[in-house]
């Protein structure tokens, strides 16, 4: 249970996570999109005056700043706030998973039903809850398995090999925040003991 | 002769202004007739001389781009307008197409498609960038349209309604929303009292609460904070 002294610090702590990460979506969207945005003219201008002799080193050009535009969109859109109400849900997790698994020497398994699409506070819960837990269970309780579960309801199921006592013993700052983001959306979040040394996070209405 | 088609450019950034610019003084169809960097002043300059079609940018400061596209075409309905955006997301996709833009050019590497756009949007056409149409069509395979639907507790809104409670959920105070909106300072804080009545809610945080949650506002986080000290 959060006491609302804790609760209060979270809600000032994620207004300005927030409050970061939509100021670097827009600077990546303002100064490298803009700046990419007129390469990208120039190079079409280009194009057209230039002798079809160019045409090969014109096409290397574009494919280059084709990816650059690929990098700065993906990396502008996981940082934006809002990012599970752009995409799906289905969507979002995928990336943030795709995103921790590069981080990650363990294994991480991702199983999301995509047909649900929750009300957009919900998303953005669960989005943050995923995202919390599995920096939690990653990082600070050492676990190497993690299996990530979404279905309607909602309902949302991590399975972790380490043992619930350690995670009680070590800092629980993304533990802490995953159950906040339950609190704040009405959800409630159950952990316990299971088989084998595991942990089991249930996430549900 | 035919007569050249008018357009304005809506871009924050006068590099992409300048290059679009140039694009376009090279096809003889198109003629630039202004360039402006806010949503406001785009929609005050179609109130004023109705271009034929508008190239807009979404992420512009103040007024964003698809406000602007609902209050343009409210103001000057033959306008058409084609988004030039750098994020081809749903929300971006289908938040600009339900706003009534004829046309949505992804910013990429080559933009000669922005040409094609305009030409078929000028003769009363649509328009997507493949990369935008294709994604659109695993939506619609997906069968996971629907999402982007407005919840059920905002059909009680009228359009006006809807698009002054975006307004407020952007942070917008009475005033803006006037100037915006061609509207008296009277009739916006009717419009809120109205919505608020109607919603069942009883003041501006809870109002900005309801429209961020149903995704009105494509910018919600920054939004949030903002109303927050509007009146």
């Amino acid at each position: 249970m959060l006491t609302s002294r804790l609760s209060q610090w979270l809600d000032a702590f994620e207004r300005e996570r927030n409050r970061e990460r939509g100021e670097l979506a827009r600077l990546l969207h303002d100064e490298a999109g803009g700046k990419l945005t007129a390469a990208g003219i120039e190079l079409t201008l280009l194009r057209m005056d230039a002798p079809p002799a160019l045409n090969a080193r014109l096409d290397a050009l574009e494919q280059a700043l084709e990816s650059a535009f690929t990098s700065v969109r993906a990396a502008s859109l996981s940082v934006a706030p809002d990012l599970a109400e752009r995409i799906s849900l289905a969507e979002a997790l995928a990336r943030m998973a795709e995103a921790a698994g590069r981080r990650y020497n363990g294994t991480l398994a991702l199983s999301v039903n995509t047909e649900y699409c929750p009300d957009s506070d919900t998303a953005r819960s669960l989005l943050r809850i995923a995202e919390s837990l599995l920096g939690y269970l990653t990082v600070e309780a050492g676990a190497t398995m993690v299996d990530l579960e979404v279905d309607a309801g909602p309902v949302m199921r991590v399975r972790a090999n380490t043992q619930i006592a350690r995670a009680q013993s070590s800092p629980r700052l993304g533990l802490t925040v995953a159950q906040y983001w339950a609190a704040k959306t009405n959800l409630r979040f159950l952990f316990g003991k299971a088989p084998e040394g595991s942990t089991i996070f249930l996430i549900t209405r | 002769m035919q007569m050249p088609c008018d357009v304005l450019l809506v871009e924050d950034h006068r590099i992409v202004r300048d290059g679009v610019r140039t694009m376009l003084e090279r096809a003889a169809e198109f003629r630039v007739v202004g360039e402006v960097d806010s949503g406001t002043e785009a929609v005050q300059f179609c109130r004023k001389q109705a271009p034929d079609v508008v190239v807009m940018d979404l992420s512009l400061p103040g007024l964003n781009g698809m406000a602007a596209t609902e209050e343009i075409l409210r103001c000057a309905p033959a306008t058409k307008i084609v988004i030039l955006s750098m994020y081809e997301d749903d929300k971006s996709v289908i938040g600009a197409i339900r706003a009534g833009a004829r046309g949505f050019v992804l910013k990429k590497a080559s933009l000669g498609d922005l040409v094609d756009a305009l030409r078929a949007v000028a003769k009363g056409g649509s328009y997507l960038s493949p990369q935008v149409s294709d994604k659109l069509l695993s939506r619609i395979q997906r069968g996971d349209m629907e999402t982007a639907k407005l919840p059920d507790t905002l059909d009680v809104l009228s359009p006006r309604e809807l698009q002054v409670l975006r307004l407020v959920a952007e942070g917008k105070t009475s005033k803006d929303i006037a100037v915006v909106l061609n509207l008296g300072l009277q009739t916006v804080r009717s419009y809120r009292k109205t919505m608020m009545k109607k919603l069942g809610v009883n003041n501006v945080a809870s109002l900005t609460h309801l429209a961020m949650a149903s995704g009105l506002t494509p910018h919600s986080a920054p939004a949030m904070r903002e109303t927050a000290t509007a009146e």
